[in-house]
């Protein structure tokens, strides 16, 4: 072969290698190409908005297609070429969202925890978020309207009169009750328990009888209790202080974790756990675990939101294998210094943000505006018509059964996943079609009553917690509250001294100085 | 067709070289630049230029925490066991699966093997929670012939065995592989050689194999050491819970809470320094050693 066969192969050669790297750049260039709903045909780009969120943990949202007909219609709806961008729930969107931030990508509308919150820490401070309050004025009647005055003073909302922030509400001002299994009560001949003693009475007949009829009496418990004691904050009110909430006592701010009052707390649950009234794997029964329990008929009672009556508790079908399975709502025990299930709350469920940068403030405002405006009220609460409800005799008719509403839990994803006003599954309208709606709206009166005072309302995350999450109030994973309550309940240490050594412990490493810091912040915010 | 090793030649080498080269300096060398964050107080909307420089601060912040000498003993001591009984699990299974010589039976047990390696920590954390548990299938086995139930999720003691039997049992399938094909590199000619002066098979295996696979052992295994204080913290976090956080909290799992869901970067960034320069320290230690010792190193 002569030479100028081999120049040919290393011309082709060459040109492979310029293939290959062009593909590689152009990889890292191409910027990425986001799901989204755009039918709208206005090619206006100042009606473009790219929505940052989370799928707020529903089935729907986290298998959303591109081109989805709620997106499609809202867009129409809106007239604003709308692109949902959808991020995990909970701790997964709390990293998500921290990464996202790092990467200095921002979209239109953001959805936080509040402004300055700890997933993008000197955001506020950088001027990285749009100041809001002019441009509300000017176009956000609707807003004003919708959102309670004590919402704006928010930290969460506000800083120094001015509005960074726009609150969303949750579906409920509080949503918390215990459910019970009534068909067990029933079957047992007692009344609805209402005294501690009548609580511990029902376990106790729930440990004895086989309840859910399997022919294996030990295996239903009177409590059923979820890791890290989510939703399963019982016991701690009743005996006058709650683990995460704050108390101002001898003018100092105080978290409950560290309260004398906790002991009592602790050698109640100390005698659930030994008695079996509650479950023995209480510490690593995670949320589907919990779930399946309680579909199973291990669980004879258990704390949840009213919110998820129609979802899974209230319906027979979602208990297996136990005919005529029924629950109700009942209040938390009357205990010797009180009530109470859900810590008096701000009722914002999350907080809009607009990056500055973008420009797209006045749009931003003007869609919320749209989204809290009557003309909005049926989509999120009823879907599209002729799809998910339709209208007869002037009245509409919408069904949890149809199954438009029902698979993948449909109608979540209009009342709740792209619902600008937050949680709309308890709204009025809503509440007017669903079906149990008397017991639901029985629910909601009930998890009334069960709010108490919280005197760290509005508190901003302290920067005595920021390096040492140890220490942070309540009884989230990895705390030493925690470690000390399983610790204590299972017997591993006993309760003196155990509980004294743990406040000790806590107020050396850094929790008198987050007493001094929240009794100044709670000073400053009180005017006193 | 013989071609002369020509300057065009040597440039299209560096042209074939250059994604793998860029890849190395744009993906792994650049971003090492973003150290320099651990010095900052790295905000993230004034970026790297405008961050105020605080030296070590978050350095000795770190060494100042209280639970650091605990969280550390806890990384140590887990990476320990998961080198001692770990590391070496795939090479003896690589023997046992060297020594079967029926190709039908050998292939399918090799693969099934190794399937393991391909599911996601949270599944294997749901199966072996599903077998530990109260009321899990070792308890209900182990009732049926009277013994006491154990939850051994929740055991401190048995934490770290739990943790460290879940890796061999996902990943040693995976890593025979490596050792199978060093195996298959050994020269046939001195079994048979053996065999002529009459060496059975555990002296084969013993003057033979075990002595060829020496470099891929030592490489392997200086290459985990550099790991020592990284645990895998997905399985960590699966498998923790608080009545075995005493021995369960790693160097990861607070890096986790305070780097990803506390957004504290630079303090993070700090304590990944730290964990580097013990993995380099102990790599390079131990290549010398090694060098000395065996004649094998990694560099």
């Amino acid at each position: 072969m002569g030479k100028g066969s081999s120049a040919l192969k290393q011309f082709s050669s060459f040109l492979a290698v310029v293939t290959i790297l062009s593909f590689i750049l152009s990889a890292c260039s191409n910027d990425k190409e986001s799901s989204d709903g755009s039918a709208a045909p206005s090619g206006n780009p100042s009606k473009d908005l790219h929505i940052l969120l989370s799928h707020s943990n529903a089935k729907y949202a986290m298998q959303v297609k591109d081109n989805d007909p709620y997106i499609k219609e809202l867009s129409k709806l809106s007239g604003y070429n709308l692109n949902f961008e959808f991020l995990g729930h909970g701790n997964d969107f709390t990293q998500q969202m921290t990464v996202r931030f790092a990467s200095g990508d921002l979209p239109d509308l953001i959805r936080t925890d509040s402004i300055d919150s700890t997933m993008h820490p000197g955001a506020l401070e950088n001027g990285v978020f749009a100041d809001l309050t002019d441009l509300l004025d000017k176009y956000g009647q609707h807003i004003k309207a919708s959102i309670p005055e004590e919402a704006w003073k928010s930290p969460r909302v506000s800083k120094d009169g001015k509005i960074f922030g726009i609150p969303t509400l949750s579906a409920l001002p509080a949503s918390r009750v215990v459910y019970i299994r009534q068909d067990w009560l029933d079957k047992l001949g007692m009344d609805t328990p209402v005294t501690l003693d009548d609580y511990l009475a029902y376990f106790e007949a729930v440990k004895r009888e086989d309840m859910n009829g399997n022919g294996d009496p030990n295996d239903e418990y009177g409590f059923y209790v979820r890791e890290n004691l989510i939703y399963s904050n019982l016991f701690f009110t009743e005996f006058g202080a709650e683990p995460g909430t704050w108390y101002y006592r001898d003018g100092q701010l105080q978290p409950g974790i560290i309260q004398p009052e906790i002991k009592d707390s602790l050698k109640f649950w100390k005698q659930l756990y030994d008695k079996g009234y509650i479950n023995p794997n209480l510490f690593t029964n995670k949320a589907s675990d919990w779930e399946a329990g309680i579909k199973q008929g291990k669980a004879g009672l258990w704390v949840h939101d009213v919110t998820n009556y129609n979802s899974n508790w209230g319906l027979p079908e979602f208990y297996v294998n136990q005919e005529g399975a029924k629950v109700s709502m009942i209040q938390s025990p009357e205990g010797p210094k009180g009530h109470g299930l859900s810590a008096q709350g701000d009722q914002i469920y999350f907080v809009w943000v607009v990056p500055a940068a973008n420009g797209k403030a006045e749009e931003a405002i003007k869609f919320l505006d749209w989204a809290w405006s009557q003309e909005a009220d049926d989509f999120f609460a009823l879907g599209i018509e002729g799809n998910n409800y339709k209208v007869e005799n002037g009245k509409p008719v919408w069904s949890l059964e149809d199954p438009a509403n029902k698979d993948n839990d449909a109608s979540v994803f209009y009342q709740l996943s792209i619902n600008p006003r937050g949680d709309g599954r308890m709204s009025d309208r809503v509440l007017d079609v669903i079906p149990n709606s008397e017991a639901i709206k029985g629910g909601i009166e009930t998890a009334l009553k069960d709010v108490y005072p919280n005197d760290g309302l509005h508190m901003p995350t302290l920067e005595a917690f920021k390096n040492r999450p140890e220490l942070v109030p309540g009884t989230g994973a990895g705390t030493l509250f925690l470690d000390m309550f399983s610790k204590v309940i299972t017997g591993k240490e006993p309760l003196e001294p155990a509980f004294d050594k743990f406040v000790a412990e806590w107020r050396r490493r850094g929790g008198d100085e987050a007493i001094r810091e929240a009794t100044d912040w709670y000073r400053a915010f009180h005017n006193q | 067709m013989l071609r002369k090793f020509s300057a065009s030649d040597s440039f299209m080498l560096w042209l074939i070289a250059l994604p793998g080269v860029l890849f190395f300096l744009v993906f792994k060398y650049v971003p090492m630049l973003g150290n320099v964050i651990a010095f900052q107080d790295y905000n993230l909307f004034t970026g790297i230029a405008y961050s105020p420089w605080v030296g070590f601060k978050h350095f000795a912040n770190m060494f100042t925490y209280e639970e650091f000498y605990h969280i550390l003993t806890n990384t140590l001591l887990l990476s320990l066991y998961s080198l001692l009984f770990g590391f070496p699990a795939p090479l003896i299974l690589a023997l046992f699966l060297n020594e079967i010589r029926r190709a039908w039976f050998k292939r399918p047990v090799q693969t099934l093997l190794y399937l393991p390696h391909f599911l996601s920590w949270v599944i294997v954390g749901s199966i072996f929670i599903n077998l530990l548990s109260y009321d899990g299938f070792l308890n209900t086995l182990l009732g049926k012939i009277g013994v006491r139930t154990v939850d051994y999720l929740t055991q401190p003691s048995y934490f770290r065995s739990i943790l460290v039997g879940m890796s061999i049992w996902k990943e040693m399938g995976w890593g025979m592989i490596i050792y199978l094909a060093a195996l298959s590199g050994i020269n046939p000619n001195l079994y048979e050689a053996a065999r002529v002066d009459g060496a059975g098979r555990f002296r084969q295996m013993r003057s033979i194999t075990l002595p060829c696979l020496v470099p891929t052992i030592v490489v392997l295994f200086l290459l985990r050491v550099g790991n020592v204080l990284d645990s895998n913290v997905e399985q960590v976090m699966v498998m923790l819970n608080p009545l075995v956080s005493d021995v369960g909290e790693v160097i990861d799992t607070y890096v986790y809470r305070v780097g990803l869901l506390g957004a504290q970067f630079s303090y993070t960034t700090a304590i990944a320094i730290f964990k580097s320069l013990v993995g380099l320290l102990l790599v390079v230690g131990l290549n010398g050693l090694s060098r000395r010792t065996t004649g094998e190193s990694i560099y």
